[in-house]
């Protein structure tokens, strides 16, 4: 017991020191004259009329069955109780982040995981509560293969948007794949179990912001443009830090 | 004679605060102000969106947003069309940014560093959500006439600027910049009949 409090106490100490050189606080490059005529890299979308086609399910889909079917989950389900799922799932999903964060040899980033993978299980009972994040400021991070691939050079090769899935790419595709197979849940249960934890954590994980879609498409002049492009934007932010 | 000399001395004093105005300054001073109003429960709805509006008004630099938004449809529109657009998009993403503000609930700010080069400049922030989660945001700002105006924002990396610009060129090369035009004419009725 003495020497497991020592571990995270030692984790602790390693990680305030180094959270003052935070990934975020970092000029975004350019900041300077000529970015802004030239058009920025985008998305490849070979398969546009197929991905078009999805969109439009996944849109009806998304009014019709779930974005209803989340709305009235968090009726029964309190916002609290759905946090805690969200945080006991993403608690449990670590050991897939520490790999990648391995493979990209991001040696702060994966000691700052795990002492919130530490502490989130012992202070947060088995990943209930997000004390990391509150009280010893270690946020969520986001790693995937997705993300290793991309740091190891590799792009998008192309857009998909897969039905009931969403937005993703033949790279992200590879890499939620390949992460299920370094998830060492993956080896303790049957398939279908794991697609069905996978399941409750994403329509969970979506009932705590059921309106995102809707605002993208409200904001929106070019709906299925503007989600290619957040979703190109986004990953590659996720890619660079 | 003393008047003249006390009223110079305070407009000096005003043009040189003014002028001193970091980058960090003009964005702090701005979300300060819309914050404060955001939480004092006494202020009602309309005002909250007034200010918001206001704040958006005197610190973003619209010209150069509807230039880097049309990209290169910029030069091929009439100056007329062009106007329309600027006061359209103007008036459509003060909506947008009024309700994302609105739905404010103690989320807390916290300010990083400031990058500034030549005319440019850039400045850092995190939100922290009450769940304590951190969204990264960065504001890119302009120096016009001594003053640092916005002119993009990113959130967790998506640039604002750069994902109207690429929908706004798809939008015109089908539909022309009349099209255009037409969807934001319904999207900021939509906005005013909420």
């Amino acid at each position: 017991m003495r020497w497991w409090l020592a571990l995270i106490l030692s984790v602790f100490l390693i990680t305030s020191f180094s959270s003052t050189y935070a990934a975020w606080n970092v000029e975004v490059p350019p900041a300077s004259e000529g970015f802004e005529e030239s058009f920025n890299a985008s998305m490849p979308d070979p398969f546009e009329p197929l991905n078009k086609f999805f969109f439009n399910v996944n849109d009806k889909l998304y009014y019709w069955v779930l974005r209803p079917a989340a709305k009235g989950y968090g009726k029964v389900v309190p916002k609290p109780v759905r946090r805690s799922i969200d945080n006991f799932f993403y608690n449990l999903f670590t050991p897939v982040r520490l790999i990648n964060e391995l493979l990209q040899f991001k040696f702060k980033k994966l000691a700052k995981d795990f002492a919130r993978f530490l502490a989130n299980t012992t202070i947060g009972i088995g990943g209930l509560f997000d004390p990391a994040a509150k009280w010893f400021n270690l946020p969520r991070e986001n790693e995937d293969l997705g993300q290793t691939l991309g740091v190891y050079g590799i792009g998008h090769i192309a857009y998909i948007d897969w039905p009931l899935l969403g937005p993703s790419s033949v790279r992200d595709t590879a890499g939620e794949i390949g992460d299920s197979f370094l998830d060492p849940i993956f080896y303790m249960v049957t398939t279908w179990t794991y697609i069905a934890i996978e399941a409750v954590y994403e329509f969970n994980k979506f009932s705590l912001n059921p309106d995102q879609y809707d605002e993208i498409k409200q904001e929106a002049f070019d709906p299925y443009i503007s989600l290619r492009n957040i979703y190109f934007q986004y990953r590659e932010e996720q890619v660079r830090e | 004679m003393r008047k003249i000399a006390i009223v110079s001395a305070v407009i000096l004093g005003i043009v040189v605060a003014a002028w001193s105005e970091t980058p960090l300054d003009v964005v702090k001073s701005n979300i300060d102000y819309v914050l404060e109003a955001l939480t004092n429960k006494k202020i009602p709805v309309e005002e909250k969106k007034r200010r918001i509006r206001e704040a958006f008004e005197k610190t973003l630099d619209w010209e150069k947003i509807a230039t880097l938004v049309l990209g290169i449809h910029n030069r091929r529109i009439t100056p007329e069309k062009k106007k329309k657009f600027t006061l359209l998009f103007k008036e459509f993403i003060e909506n947008v940014y009024a309700n994302k503000f609105l739905r404010y609930s103690g989320e807390k700010i916290v300010y990083g560093k400031q990058f500034i080069s030549g005319n440019r400049a850039s400045v850092n922030m995190q939100l922290i959500t009450t769940k304590g989660q951190r969204i990264p945001i960065v504001c890119r700002l302009i120096k016009r006439n001594g003053k640092w105006l916005i002119y993009d924002v990113m959130i967790e990396g998506i640039s604002m600027v750069n994902n109207y610009r690429i929908q706004v060129n798809n939008v015109i090369t089908k539909k022309g910049i009349d099209g255009l035009l037409k969807i934001l004419e319904r999207k900021v009725k939509r906005y005013k009949k909420a």
